[in-house]
């Protein structure tokens, strides 16, 4: 390789590029050519488009509730999802376009919880001028929990500390689903009391067949790329053990003072597999998982991940869990 | 306290050794950054080659081949238009700069292929390296070593005067771009441990340090090693100990050192000039009272 670069000195009149693309190749040949952290995945849109001018528009910030709105208005309404499947709603960013959608909505479904960080603005002015707007976490009993694993005590703000995962407990669904309906029939002017009725059976029955997965397990410790699992942990039974982002948020970064503790419980607990997904650093959880000899596993947490609806979604996750800690 | 950490666990070893490997890489490369003014350069490399680690993560190839292809093009981005448009240098790297930057925060954003949040890229992840991360940046320490040491006195000349190196028949185009070359191995080489943003304060910290102590090349060269990876072991301590983000912490640690480096050798100086003041003042009265 010397030999090259020094032959490469003495060709002056030669394209000097030429010694920087040897360089180049020289060192991306030392790379493995495959990534395993990405996948190439096609992904079903979740938004019907807009034939359906007459049709009023509702606008929801992720696919997961974006679904279970779906599933209640049918095509008596647009359902357009602002973040798109596969993309992170912790940290999307909307585009010019995003935001027109949401402010002409007749109604816009958030999670209410701080979870869309990129939308909190557009949120916010909507929420400012008195637009029409639901927010999920102001239906549910919402889940605090501070870094120690302590309950924390409310700070007043209804906002603050809490975790927004709500979606992840089917559970959480339904105690929310009465208001949802009501709000979505208000918006779309129509009664939705059969969806509902419909819907409701639906969830209850996916309700009891994830407490049967998970009751099958025996014991379900869980360790998630950041605190995520926590509303589901709490219905069914599990214990959340730590995370290695052990934050809400994916914008926060994993720290190796944090990594270390989670190792140890890792080992106390004698946990079988770490669950990642998006936000997580792969490599990170990989790295872990080989000093531990565990299994690290993808979950999908945040988006549908062409899930055909969210009763799939959740139990490909519960079916997911169940294999890795069974 | 200070070594069981990294007794314990072995994902902090391997982020040490990722550490040490990037610093050794960016003393070589950093001191001539330095020496010869090119940081924004630099920062310019670091960013540029964004994109290309995006559209590789959406096709599935290394990201190290994309930030390879994404550095390329901005080197001869940089020489293509500072040439023909006869815009200044730093007009051109600005133009590329954010550029290129922008197509990355686009291609990242808008891509249904989930490729990893952005900060991510920009501030690494030394926790998660592996080995196979440490054979490329072992390969990248090679190139960077051999490049500095077969164009050591052209790269030299070039440093302190580039009319100097012409006149010595160098071609200071063949040796300007070798040195962007070089830095550029550096800058995709140790994105995956310190990232993008992160990597351009491990090239220049240290060796800035170094340039405070010595004169020589080698010397600055040694300091600027020795500061990189004492910050690398520092940083990654500070990361255990006070659960704060392990690259943020390193950096901050090499600029922390370069900060109390430059007060001493202030107040050195300092100290030496009014020494010198006295000393001449005794002189001169000893002088008149001899009189």
């Amino acid at each position: 390789m010397i030999l090259i670069i020094d032959s490469v000195v003495h060709m002056r009149k030669t394209n000097n590029l030429v010694s920087a693309f040897v360089s180049l190749i020289v060192l991306a040949s030392c790379s493995s050519a495959s990534d395993p952290t990405s996948t190439n995945e096609s992904i079903i849109e979740t938004t019907s488009d807009s034939d359906v001018a007459e049709l009023p528009v509702i606008a929801v910030t992720y696919s997961v509730i974006g679904d279970i709105v779906s599933q209640l208005v049918g095509d008596r309404a647009n359902v357009k999802v602002v973040v798109p499947d596969g993309q992170d709603p912790h940290e999307f960013q909307p585009s010019a376009k995003d935001i027109e959608i949401v402010n002409n909505a007749a109604l816009v479904v958030s999670n209410g919880l701080e979870f869309e960080e990129g939308l909190e603005e557009v949120l916010e002015s909507i929420t400012d001028s008195g637009g029409n707007i639901f927010m999920v976490g102001e239906h549910i009993t919402v889940r605090k929990i501070e870094d120690g694993g302590e309950v924390g005590n409310d700070h007043g703000d209804k906002h603050v500390g809490g975790d927004p995962h709500l979606w992840l407990s089917p559970a959480t669904m339904l105690e929310m689903l009465p208001a949802l309906t009501s709000a979505l029939s208000e918006a779309t002017d129509a009664d939705l009391s059969a969806e509902a009725t419909i819907l409701t059976k639906k969830l209850q029955n996916l309700d009891q067949e994830v407490e049967l997965i998970i009751n099958n397990l025996g014991e379900c410790n869980l360790v998630s790329g950041h605190d995520e699992l926590g509303y589901f942990a709490d219905q069914y039974g599990c214990k959340v053990i730590g995370a290695i982002i052990p934050s809400f948020t994916t914008t926060s970064e994993a720290t190796a003072g944090e990594l270390a503790d989670l190792k140890k419980l890792i080992q106390q607990y004698k946990v079988p597999a770490i669950f990642t997904g998006l936000g997580t650093s792969q490599d990170v959880a990989d790295q872990l998982a080989s000093e531990l000899g565990v299994k690290a596993v993808t979950l999908s947490t945040h988006y549908l991940d062409g899930a055909a609806n969210y009763q799939e979604f959740i139990l490909k996750m519960v079916n997911q869990i169940a294999e890795a800690l069974g | 306290m200070f070594i069981e950490p990294f007794v314990d666990n072995e994902f902090l070893r391997l982020a040490l050794a990722g550490g040490v490997l990037v610093a050794l890489t960016c003393a070589v490369a950093g001191t001539f950054v330095v020496l010869r003014g090119l940081a924004f350069v630099g920062d310019a490399l670091a960013h540029g080659v964004l994109p290309g680690i995006a559209t590789a993560l959406i096709f599935g190839v290394s990201g190290i081949i994309g930030a390879a292809f994404g550095s390329l093009i901005m080197m001869a981005g940089v020489s293509l238009v500072s040439r023909r448009f006869r815009l200044s240098g730093d007009t051109a790297i600005g133009l590329l700069f954010v550029g290129m930057l922008a197509l990355g925060v686009m291609i990242t954003s808008r891509s249904r292929t989930f490729v990893g949040d952005l900060s991510r890229i920009l501030f690494g992840e030394l926790l998660g390296v592996t080995s196979r991360d440490l054979i490329s940046q072992v390969c990248a320490l090679v190139i960077v070593i051999a490049i500095a040491i077969i164009a050591r006195r052209p790269f030299l000349l070039l440093s302190v005067d580039e009319g100097l190196a012409s006149s010595s028949g160098f071609s200071v185009r063949l040796f300007h771009n070798l040195m962007l070359t070089m830095i550029a191995v550096t800058v995709v080489a140790s994105f995956q441990t310190v990232g993008t943003l992160l990597v351009l304060g491990m090239l220049i910290a240290p060796a800035a340090t170094g340039a405070l102590f010595a004169r020589r090349i080698s010397t600055m060269m040694i300091v600027a090693a020795v500061v990189g990876s004492f910050s690398t072991y520092v940083g990654l301590l500070v990361s255990y100990h006070f659960d704060l983000a392990a690259g943020a912490s390193i950096v901050l640690t090499a600029v922390f050192i370069f900060a109390v480096a430059a007060t001493y050798t202030e107040i050195i100086k300092t100290i030496k000039t009014k020494q010198s003041n006295e000393h001449e003042h005794q002189h001169s009265h000893s002088g008149a009272h001899i009189r």
